[in-house]
């Protein structure tokens, strides 16, 4: 009786395992998936699309996964305050090829923190994301809000990178107001913020990536954009 | 009773709707990892069902905190007591009758179910102990199992109540006077006794088994009795009404014969009811393999009397709703074996998808039921002992040892009766 209560323990225990390595296994495929492959054709034109305020544990992951189904890359202005909890999805990132840059560690607006404060922010950042991509080296700041000084840009010692399209999903519409605003306005070489922060985003993504293809556009991170533009 | 029912069923579903409304974003984020039907079977399993089933019992129990004393009885009673080689026990059970402090006569019959050690001689020994109010008999039965010892007895008992006793249970000073002030005042057809754990301090198992018998199940029992309907008046120290017995035919020779007798008396519409002030002390195993055992033959026993009366057949509202309840906890076990502990694991690994704060408000509504529950049971000033080990052991470990055991117990019972239900 001893044997087989200790057998069916040891059986369940082996069940548990493998429920567990198949999380596992699900969880950890995501942070392999392969390299967005970049072809860019000089003749055609590029916009760069980017997410703000990030990485949010339920909008994000959703974010990639479109962008991997259409196979489209873009750059991701994280908040360093958020790295905690989604290593994951950093990882995930940086294994797909998009681009990782600093949104600040806690979202403030940096005109109105003294020299100290900026370059806290900065650091923090910094050294949130080398715990997660140790070799992963940040190449431009959105400071929050799109406000910086000449002070503030001299402090944070990187280039600003702002946008040339706003989608508006700050403000919360609906996704075909995202998607209108966007696709009214594109030209080549546009920068469009998002934010991956709630689902009408999500849903607009979609659309939007479909339509620009079919109007040509090839979809670049920003360094690829500003590679591009600088011959 | 049907108000209070209400009220408690009001609030469970109060606080699985808050839950619901935090869980809705929680199993959103994790969806979008892991699949969605896995995320939504383990949420449910480990948050939203149990935390209704608790919040609901919680509240009931709090609405039945004042305990109802009744009038003495002096009705001459009879306790049935069956023993199969138990001369280590049984000296002390019957001593504990012959100490009843009881207003009426009490005729014990010791059933010795083919024992083939001393238990004769132990019986024999006490037997010419006679006290005023209490006399012993002997009786033999040669074929083997409970079913046949107990229905072997009930043709010998002519009083209108009879009170079972295992022979490892031994009674508090008041037991017998109180279930049967609970019994004759209630007119229930059976009333489940309070059991303590007799030897809490031999082993880290019993430990636990201690606050197990004392916190969660005297608090179903609770729960179930304040609506007549308690599933299981154990066999280990319960009173029954002799004729409602007789009616259904006595035990069926079953592993859980005390289980199936009580949902054949629920579904003939009798009431089945809890006294807490009728305290037996039982001895439960020292070893986590007679531990799991135990449970095992319990889970087999939960399937026995769900498969002779299946809830829905059940005989009143309450009783439906509590066999149901019942039923239910067969995913519990599946939910928190195959989600909690891997939850447990992948939090380890710093992914917090199911165990995490959340999960804290789970366990918030536990400690409300365990330290109400304590509070109660400290009330009735019937010592027990307590143990600090024994208590966190209980809250981190007894469920996994319970839910492998029952899950063990589910499939000896599914596989080698299959397709049994009525």
């Amino acid at each position: 009786m001893k044997h087989k209560n200790l057998w069916f323990t040891t059986g369940v225990c082996s069940l548990i395992i493998l429920v567990v390595i198949g999380l596992l296994t699900g969880i950890y495929h995501r942070v392999n998936r392969k390299v967005i492959p970049v072809q860019i054709n000089p003749t055609q034109p590029v916009v760069a699309l980017t997410f703000d305020d990030g990485p949010n544990v339920r909008y994000t992951p959703q974010v990639l996964d479109i962008l991997y189904e259409h196979q489209v890359l873009a750059t991701f202005f994280l908040v360093g305050e958020k790295f905690s909890g989604n290593e994951l999805l950093l990882k995930e990132m940086k294994a797909c090829g998009h681009e990782i840059e600093s949104h600040t560690f806690s979202h403030p607006d940096l005109t109105t923190l003294n020299r100290e404060q900026i370059q806290q922010e900065m650091q923090k950042t910094k050294a949130e994301l080398k715990k997660v991509l140790p070799d992963y080296q940040i190449q431009y700041v959105r400071p929050p809000y799109g406000r910086y000084t000449e002070e503030v840009k001299d402090i944070i010692h990187l280039p600003l990178m702002l946008w040339t399209i706003d989608s508006g999903d700050w403000n919360k519409p609906n996704s075909d107001t995202i998607y209108s605003t966007v696709v009214d306005k594109i030209q080549d070489g546009d920068i469009i913020v998002f934010h991956d922060d709630n689902q009408e985003t999500v849903k607009a993504i979609e659309k939007i990536i479909v339509e620009l293809r079919t109007r040509g556009f090839q979809f670049v991170t920003v360094s690829q954009l500003e590679a591009s533009r600088h011959g | 009773m049907k108000a209070k029912f209400i009220y408690s069923i009001c609030f469970g579903s109060l606080w699985l709707a808050i839950s619901l409304f935090f869980a809705i974003g929680w199993a959103q984020e994790v969806c979008c990892i892991l699949p969605c039907f896995y995320v939504w079977w383990v949420i449910i399993g480990i948050a939203l069902l149990p935390g209704f089933l608790m919040s609901a019992m919680f509240f009931s129990n709090l609405l039945h905190w004042k305990h109802k004393e009744y009038p003495d009885t002096a009705e001459d009673t009879t306790i049935i007591m069956c023993a199969r080689n138990e001369q280590n026990t049984i000296a002390r059970s019957i001593q504990a009758i012959l100490d009843q402090q009881y207003k009426g006569h009490i005729r014990l019959l010791v059933i010795d179910n083919a024992s083939i050690d001393d238990t004769k001689q132990e019986i024999m020994n006490l037997q010419a102990v006679r006290l005023g109010n209490c006399s012993v008999e002997y009786v033999y039965c040669g074929q083997p199992g409970k079913a046949n010892a107990l229905n072997t007895a009930l043709k010998m008992v002519c009083t209108p109540h009879f009170i079972t006793v295992d022979a490892d249970t031994y009674l508090e000073k008041q037991a017998v006077q109180k279930i049967m002030n609970h019994i004759v005042s209630c007119k229930s057809a059976c009333v489940a006794g309070n059991l303590f754990v007799q030897n809490p301090k031999v082993s880290l198992a019993a430990k636990m088994q201690n606050y197990d018998y004392l916190l969660s199940i005297a608090a179903v029992k609770r729960f179930q009795g304040s609506y007549q309907s308690t599933l299981v008046a154990q066999g280990a120290f319960s009173a029954y009404e002799t004729q409602a017995v007789v009616e259904i035919g006595g035990w069926q020779d079953v592993l859980g014969e005390d289980i199936v007798l009580t949902y054949q008396l629920l579904k003939q519409r009798f009431s089945s009811t809890y006294e807490a002030a009728a305290v037996g002390y039982t001895t439960v195993p020292k070893t986590i393999n007679g531990l799991y055992n135990q449970r095992k033959r319990w889970a087999i026993g939960m399937l026995e009397g769900l498969s002779a009366v299946p809830p829905w057949k059940q005989g009143t509202a309450f009783s439906k709703h509590f066999a149901f309840v019942n039923l239910s906890v067969i995913y519990l076990d599946l939910a928190f074996l195959f989600g909690f502990i891997p939850g447990v694991i992948l939090a380890l690994f710093g992914h917090f998808y199911f165990v995490g704060l959340l999960t804290l408000f789970t366990v918030v509504v536990c400690i409300l039921l365990f330290l109400s529950m304590y509070l109660y049971q400290k009330k009735l000033k019937i010592p027990f002992h307590n143990s600090i080990c024994g208590f966190f052991c209980f809250l981190l470990f007894f469920q996994i040892i319970q839910s492998i055991a029952a899950l063990h117990g589910y499939l000896i019972r599914l596989l080698d009766r299959k397709g049994d239900w009525n």
